[in-house]
């Protein structure tokens, strides 16, 4: 299906958030259309990781909406009522959701295979040995079949990585959420998560991005969203918002991680 | 010096079943302190703020007072008030709040000192709190607070000499006793160090390789 005309599949609409006195949200509206690959960019901050967080309600909300295949996150509105989910309701609410940390936060304590068939035993209440298939498929897709034995600690970060993504895809969400999954890595183990990253784009996964990578934003995401001080600056399409960028911010923000070596005064201070 | 072999093996047998009062009321109020410090960590971490509050009053309480104290207001203090309690009861009690209060700050201490990435990705996969707790915090935490755990029964195996203070015939009363019919002081209370020791080295030993263990991950 064409994605311009795709059903939305996240629905953001005037999201606030503040930390105590700080508004680190104001006001973000933001929609996502099933299949779309959309990365979000803006300078340390500028509250890209509080939205992703947000959209499964870790970290809740002050005002706003978010819907995820039409159902709403966080706070259910029956007529003029708005009421907080129950727990359960939200228990239930995160399993559509998939979400990879920049810590890769793997269970220590459990084998790579044990790790990716928790959620789907305890929370999806699947039989173990249909787990154990679910969680085999996952881990082949990101490439670590021959790993399902071995303790996260026994793994390098970009492996970690990759298992942790198989565990949120074992999940089966419709939407996966990934919060700067390349930024803890070693430069050289960078590529094979980014080369998972691109395989569930090609899949069709629904994908929300916050990454620093521009090579990854030019060339997978249909849309790149740039954030700056709790706000949407701009968005449009890689090229389009990338190479010609029309707020005087974006255009900031891209000379200094685009080129900052080319920036005036870079060369200088040497 | 007053020691002598034959008064040391005819107070053996004394001493013996002084040791298991004490083995016992050691085995009886850490198993008791282990389910309280189990319920009283997870308050004390928990996100209710009175739960907390109340947690956090019970520890401040229990650490501030000389078990001695503790024991002897439950045994002299507490009939006054109409509640009459059998000795092994009163030590029971005492010794198990006391060590409850501060096996609650090394569960606490052992859940707090687990990444807290570990609860948000449980979260994250839609598992409940309590889920997460049980299956992901707590079986990581145990591992680190296995070394003070040994350590914290320990002192209460010591501590619970004090309850000699209230007519119970632990081991060091049993000591006293001997003591007495013997007017001989150093030979019972040879065997009283002995049964001590080799009560609490197990422990000891327990420990440090429980510590050689964890450093070793």
């Amino acid at each position: 299906m064409e994605k311009a005309i795709a059903p939305l599949m996240v629905q953001v609409s005037d999201l606030r958030k503040s930390f105590g006195r700080t508004e680190v949200l104001k006001g973000i509206n933001l929609d996502v259309r099933r299949g779309e690959v959309v990365t979000i960019i803006g300078p340390s901050g500028s509250g890209k990781s509080t939205l992703l967080s947000c959209l499964n309600f870790l970290e809740p909300f002050d005002h706003g909406e978010v819907l995820v295949e039409g159902q709403q996150i966080g706070f259910v509105r029956t007529g003029r009522m708005v009421r907080r989910m129950s727990e359960r309701e939200l228990n239930d609410v995160r399993q559509k959701i998939g979400i990879v940390f920049q810590q890769y936060n793997l269970f220590a304590h459990m084998t790579v295979l044990e790790n990716v068939i928790e959620a789907p035993i305890h929370v999806r209440r699947m039989a173990r040995v249909q787990a154990i298939e679910l969680a085999r498929r996952q881990l082949a897709k990101v490439g670590l079949a021959n790993k399902e034995g071995a303790y996260p600690s026994e793994l390098s970060g970009g492996q970690q990585q990759r298992v942790a993504i198989a565990r949120a895809l074992a999940m089966e969400p419709s939407v996966m959420l990934f919060d700067e999954v390349t930024s803890a890595l070693d430069p050289e183990l960078v590529g094979e998560v980014l080369a998972v990253l691109r395989g569930l784009a090609r899949d069709g996964m629904t994908m929300l991005v916050v990454t620093h990578e521009m090579s990854f934003a030019r060339e997978v995401s249909d849309r790149v969203v740039f954030m700056d001080g709790g706000l949407v600056v701009e968005e449009g399409r890689p090229d389009a918002l990338l190479m010609h960028p029309r707020h005087e911010r974006t255009k900031a923000f891209l000379r200094r991680t685009l080129e900052p070596a080319l920036e005036p005064g870079a060369i200088a201070e040497f | 010096m007053d020691f002598e072999f034959g008064l040391f093996v005819k107070s053996l047998p004394a001493l013996l079943s002084g040791a298991w009062m004490t083995a016992e009321l050691s085995v009886l109020s850490i198993a008791a302190g282990l389910v309280i410090g189990l319920i009283g960590g997870l308050a004390r971490v928990s996100r209710v703020a009175t739960i907390r509050a109340m947690a956090s009053v019970y520890v401040t309480l229990m650490r501030a007072m000389p078990l001695l104290v503790t024991l002897l207001f439950l045994y002299y203090g507490l009939p006054s008030a109409g509640l009459q309690l059998d000795a092994f009861t009163v030590a029971l009690l005492a010794l198990s709040v006391s060590s409850g209060a501060y096996l609650t700050e090394i569960v606490r201490a052992g859940i707090q000192s687990i990444d807290p990435g570990q609860m948000r990705a449980a979260r994250s996969l839609g598992m409940s709190y309590g889920r997460a707790m049980q299956r992901i915090i707590l079986p990581q935490a145990i591992r680190s607070v296995l070394p003070p755990i040994t350590n914290e029964a320990i002192t209460l195996l010591k501590n619970t000499s004090l309850v000699s203070t209230i007519a119970l015939t632990d081991l060091l009363r049993s000591g006293l006793e001997v003591m007495t019919w013997q007017a001989n002081t150093f030979s019972p209370f040879a065997g009283v160090a002995l049964f001590y020791l080799l009560m609490t080295l197990p422990l000891l030993w327990l420990n440090s390789f429980l510590e050689r263990r964890m450093r070793l991950r």
